[in-house]
């Protein structure tokens, strides 16, 4: 499987990106939103695993812009942050096309089974 | 037109006189005049003199003849003082209404020989209390405490009182009046007061409004003005009064509130970027370490390296309950916590909650079992409620013994409602302490707080989260003997869903 991350934080890129390697997947990232829309448009990602409040270009643009490209059905989109709530706009998100959401701070079993249940659903 | 003062021994006050004067009669048994006063005979038309021995009816116009009469006999019987309203007619017929105030008439043996009436003429009385009303309200008017002022109908001012002129920094009124009331109104209030006379022109009604003032040095304070109409005898709208009470005093407390509310909105945001700053490292600190923890990941560590990553791992974990224990504890007290109410299975949550109490149960040497004899359903916020019980068995974990230690969770229905259970064997609680338990940061045993770690704030938020679901928590404990933490929901919970941060 071949995953991108789209996070500003490095430590936290670095901590997924060896977990997703250690478990046999391809792992490529991207430090901001728009680097990682473009990413997504030139490349073929089975999964992304976005951040939500990131400086400039937030993971709301990246999904409002990925929609408006028609870029969202490529992938499987996880956002991935500290800020998403039980109580966000969600919906919103969903409607867009949003895979599903995983609260951080994240447990190294969390992070592997979230990967493992896109791997199970796109096989 | 002087009355004087007849043959009657009462003076009436000077000053009251030209008002209202009293009309005298006294009568005797018969009905004949043995007195009367100078104002009385004129009123009629005669001299006093006169008037002496002519009989009551002929003072008594012909229609309330009968009604005179029936009053002069019950006042034969019962005697006494009594208001009652009738008329008098002049010797040219003319009819005065009055308002009548009769009483006994004395002898100099103090012998009752007759009746006295003392009289107001009615309309005289009118007169007089409208004159009374324009004084009372010009006294109000100069001497408020309050700004007063009158405009015209194109807001020129016409009058003003002296609190106005001594607030506003005048000495007389002649300085203010013909002033257009914008030269007294602050230049950030002038369109407030443009659309608030426009529109009491266009339909009649003042409005009250907040109003800066200026004062002649160029000063300003905030009032609230409240207008009254002024009609002329045709019903005109001519202007208007309006008082003016400052509203400093207001305005600062106003201020106050909206600094204070300024500054929970602060502190509200500084909490939430505070949680989600603290939170961000926690990720690659767990997860990192427990990839060291996992030999197949990092490869092996020996035993102190294990050791040292183990306590990195725990104490991140706990740091991690801490900041959403925090948050959780800011939601329920800002009432801001949302509920996801769901119809659930109480029998899965046990199950669910069972199994994953029992890697913990087995590290920590001690039996952990859910049980619920029944089918149970209710509708309520499953991932709540779990957190609740979960809360309640972390804690009673830090107090039963190893190896004897022992916690049980039951649910059971207590008529509609469930009753949800987690009894222990451990050291118990103090009866003096089990009702302070449920408070923030509280610890029954505060010089333990390094072996029973945790943040003193689980309680409360089970208790807060049970509240808010509609339900009740207590416990009860013996010392020595354990501790029975239980709480109540109702089989449909509240939750308020109003909320989003």
């Amino acid at each position: 499987m071949k995953i991108l991350q789209i996070d500003d934080n490095d430590d936290i890129r670095k901590f997924v990106g060896m977990t997703v390697s250690a478990m046999g997947h391809d792992y490529e990232d991207a430090d901001g939103g728009r680097e990682g829309v473009e990413m997504i448009a030139n490349n073929q990602y089975d999964m992304v695993l976005l951040d939500m409040s990131m400086p400039e270009f937030s993971g709301i643009d990246v999904v409002n812009d990925l929609a408006s490209k028609n870029l969202m059905g490529k992938q499987k989109i996880v956002i991935f942050s500290a800020s998403v709530r039980k109580d966000d706009n969600i919906d919103d998100l969903l409607e867009k096309g949003v895979h599903s959401f995983l609260p951080k701070p994240v447990d190294i079993d969390e992070l592997m089974s979230k990967i493992g249940e896109i791997e199970e659903e796109i096989k | 037109m002087k009355p004087e003062v007849g043959k009657q021994k009462n003076v009436q006050r000077p000053k009251l006189k030209k008002m209202v004067p009293e009309l005298r009669r006294s009568i005797n048994m018969e009905g004949v005049i043995i007195d009367c006063n100078e104002y009385y005979a004129e009123k009629i038309g005669h001299t006093i003199d006169e008037m002496i021995g002519m009989h009551v009816d002929d003072h008594t116009p012909p229609e309330d003849r009968d009604e005179f009469h029936s009053q002069f006999e019950d006042w034969k019987k019962t005697h006494g003082r009594k208001i009652i309203k009738s008329a008098i007619m002049t010797n040219k017929g003319k009819v005065i209404e009055t308002i009548t105030s009769i009483r006994d008439h004395v002898n100099s043996k103090g012998k009752v020989t007759g009746m006295t009436a003392v009289m107001m003429d009615y309309n005289e009385l009118k007169e007089f209390q409208k004159i009374i009303m324009i004084r009372k309200f010009e006294s109000l008017y100069e001497n408020s405490p309050d700004l007063y002022r009158t405009v015209n109908y194109n807001g020129t001012i016409v009058d003003c009182n002296k609190t106005y002129l001594k607030e506003l920094g005048y000495n007389s009124k002649e300085e203010i009046i013909g002033m257009n009331l914008l030269e007294h109104t602050s230049d950030k209030s002038t369109d407030a007061l443009r659309i608030n006379m426009a529109s009491w022109r266009n339909t009649g009604k003042g409005k009250t409004s907040e109003i800066w003032m200026r004062r002649r040095d160029g000063t300003e304070f905030p009032s609230i003005l409240t207008p009254t109409n002024i009609y002329d005898d045709e019903g005109n709208l001519i202007g208007r009064n309006v008082v003016i009470k400052d509203a400093t005093k207001l305005y600062e407390t106003k201020q106050m509130l909206s600094e204070q509310e300024k500054i929970d909105r602060m502190k509200e945001e500084f909490l939430s970027v505070v949680t989600h700053e603290l939170k961000s490292p926690l990720t690659p600190i767990i997860g990192f370490a427990q990839a060291l923890s996992r030999p197949k990941m990092l490869g092996e560590l020996n035993e102190k390296q294990t050791d040292a990553v183990i306590t990195i791992l725990s104490n991140a974990t706990r740091l991690k309950k801490l900041i959403g224990d925090m948050l959780d504890a800011h939601k329920l007290e800002l009432k801001k916590m949302r509920f996801d109410l769901k119809e659930m299975s109480v029998n899965d949550l046990m199950d669910h909650i069972d199994k994953s109490f029992q890697l913990t149960a087995q590290e920590k040497k001690v039996t952990i079992h859910c049980n619920v004899e029944e089918e149970i359903k209710i509708v309520s916020d499953r991932d709540r409620v779990e957190q609740v019980v979960t809360n309640l068995v972390y804690n009673a974990i830090d107090f039963i013994p190893k190896d004897t230690g022992k916690i049980t969770v039951t649910a059971k229905r207590v008529d509609s409602d469930v009753m949800f259970s987690v009894a222990d064997n451990g050291i118990g609680i103090p009866p003096e302490k089990q009702r302070q338990l449920f408070k923030k940061f509280y610890q029954a045993n505060t010089s333990h707080d390094r072996k029973h770690g945790g943040t003193g704030l689980g309680l409360s938020i089970c208790k807060g989260i049970v509240e808010s679901l509609g339900g009740k928590i207590g416990v009860e404990s013996t010392e020595g003997e354990g501790s029975n933490f239980y709480f109540i929901l109702p089989e449909k919970g509240s939750g308020n869903e109003d909320s989003a941060d």
